[in-house]
């Protein structure tokens, strides 16, 4: 018998020392997915045959003195839009349904699958990742397994409530906005938003070209590091991966933060924040000795860049759909593409002239820090059909305000892990922190103190501990 | 003054909304038509900052292509 709680390295450990096999594991984790997903409908399609072959060749490789890599037996599930051969990549769309089965698996899925991971299903989202909520119309919402009222973020929703429900110990979604950051830190689990173009997006749906990054949840950080270690890599058909070797973080977890310098903004990153989210952005300040630092007054500019060039180039990604198939775009989505039709040239230029500028101002902020916390949400999760949060006694616009701490920082393409902390009153909280491009292993060994510490905490959602 | 000013902004916005559906090849009911008006508003109010900031003259767009 699998605990339903058991992290993949955990079950990687076990499948190598042949305490347990891996067709045992993948067969109770589809019985598990089966059982408990109707709760809070996290996938979309359940992988079986799939799984079945490939825990039957993990299982082989041990049986023959192979070693069937490092996360060998591991389940592991996708958002709908990476490419997973023989399936269709629906990207929460029905027009995306009517697609061929993909051919090939996305480079990141192949990469998983060969390093002895399991693939056991697709997971819901955000049609075209285009919100935060995972209130898809067509293939339903996703529920939070903290509360089912709640919605689990978006647009990775589907990954983060399956990490969280402990249907599987590792999922992969994607970040254009803050799509891995804002469901990592709603669901309480631990989230990678590696450096821009470190990971392969080849095989996988892009939402915005020059924003989108791919990227693992899990529920512990050395979970998020081993799927991270053998993703990486130089992918020739995809052009923005950057070329560049692995640069395994794994074995660097346990270095601490001895000679780290961190730092906290204040300003606007500590305005607009309710109490238990600002309470988990002090209790991770304080067990990391972080530095008050200020940067400048330009993060709601920073903010518009962001949404201008999340404006066009997504239209660009569905104009023919758009003006094709308008209806069956869900009704929250159609007309924020529709608006990305309407901006004009020198706006997206003016942002893009704009995401230089701020990226060289970060490179100053970067020189004397290693590493930064920001909030993630200025508030818990909300509630499904909840408009307005009350923060400091005054009402705030829901749909206005989730996005201001993970949108600005979209448009540097920094590392960025999220670090899940409980709150005594409501779901969890998640913290942001930022490193340096491709210093993965700084912001990871920061995660890795704070779970030490048990100031980072996660684990299988309550009601789904059985 | 400002009935009538507030009634030019928005005939501008009309005009210059439908004017570019019809540019894009988007034709949409009327519903859809005051729906896309709306966000656009909303765009225009997250991207006032943007276009309100100063910067440095001289400076390359971000995604400088490289062959």
């Amino acid at each position: 018998m699998i605990p339903a709680g058991l992290n993949a390295t955990e079950i990687a450990r076990r499948v190598k020392s042949g305490e347990a096999n891996a067709s045992d594991i993948a067969d109770a984790t589809i019985e598990r997915i089966s059982a408990l997903n109707p709760r809070i409908n996290a996938f979309t399609e359940i992988t079986e045959t799939l799984a079945r072959q490939a825990a039957g060749r993990v299982d082989a490789r041990l049986d023959s003195g192979d070693d069937p890599g490092p996360l060998a037996g591991v389940p592991f599930a996708v958002k709908d839009l990476f490419d997973v051969a023989g399936i269709v990549t629906r990207n929460g769309s029905p027009i995306h349904a009517e697609r061929d089965p993909a051919k090939r698996n996305a480079t990141v899925v192949e990469r998983l699958i060969g390093a002895g991971a399991i693939p056991v299903g697709v997971l819901n989202m955000e049609q075209y990742a285009y919100g935060f909520l995972t209130n898809n119309e067509h293939f339903g919402r996703t529920l939070n397994p903290h509360d089912l009222k709640r919605t689990p973020g978006g647009s990775s929703g589907g990954s983060a409530a399956a990490v969280a429900a402990g249907l599987v110990p590792l999922a992969l979604g994607s970040d254009t906005n803050g799509s891995i950051r804002v469901p990592a830190a709603f669901c309480g689990i631990f989230g990678l938003k590696p450096t821009f173009g470190r990971l392969s997006r080849a095989g996988t749906v892009l939402f915005v070209s020059s924003l989108d990054h791919v990227g693992p949840f899990a529920r512990s950080v050395a979970d998020l590091a081993a799927a991270y270690d053998v993703m990486q890599g130089p992918d020739p058909v995809d052009p923005i991966c950057l070329g560049l070797d692995p640069d395994p973080v794994s074995s660097r977890l346990e270095d601490g933060i001895e000679g780290l310098r961190i730092g906290i903004p204040g300003g606007y990153f500590s305005r607009l924040l309710d109490g238990p989210c600002r309470a988990s952005v002090a209790a991770v300040s304080e067990a990391l000795g972080a530095e008050m630092m200020e940067l400048p007054d330009c993060m709601d500019a920073a903010r518009g860049a962001a949404f201008v060039i999340t404006s066009v180039e997504a239209m660009n990604e569905r104009a023919r759909d758009l003006r094709t198939r308008f209806p069956e775009f869900d009704s929250q989505v159609r007309y924020r593409f529709v608006a990305g039709s309407l901006i004009p040239g020198p706006w997206y230029a003016k942002a893009q002239q704009f995401r230089r500028w701020f990226t060289d101002q970060a490179r100053q902020w970067f020189a004397d820090f290693d590493v930064m916390v920001f909030p993630v949400a200025p508030f818990q999760a909300p509630e499904f059909g909840q408009s307005e949060a009350d923060i400091d006694g005054a009402k705030v616009q829901i749909g206005l305000t989730l996005g201001r701490f993970v949108q600005p920082l979209a448009l540097l393409g920094y590392p960025t892990a999220v670090v899940p902390i409980p709150s005594t009153t409501g779901p969890p909280t998640g913290v942001q922190l930022i490193g340096r491009p491709l210093e993965e292993d700084i912001v990871l060994r920061a995660a890795a103190h704070l779970e030490r510490g048990g100031i980072a905490q996660s684990s299988v959602a309550s009601s789904f501990m059985s | 003054m400002s009935d009538d000013h507030e009634q030019t902004a928005e005939t501008r916005l009309d005009a210059y909304v439908r004017e570019a559906l019809r540019l894009n090849g988007l034709d949409l009911s009327e519903a859809s038509v005051a729906s896309t008006k709306v966000e656009f508003q909303r765009v225009q109010d997250i991207v006032e900052p943007l276009l309100r900031f100063d910067l440095p003259d001289r400076l390359d767009l971000a995604p400088v292509y490289r062959p």
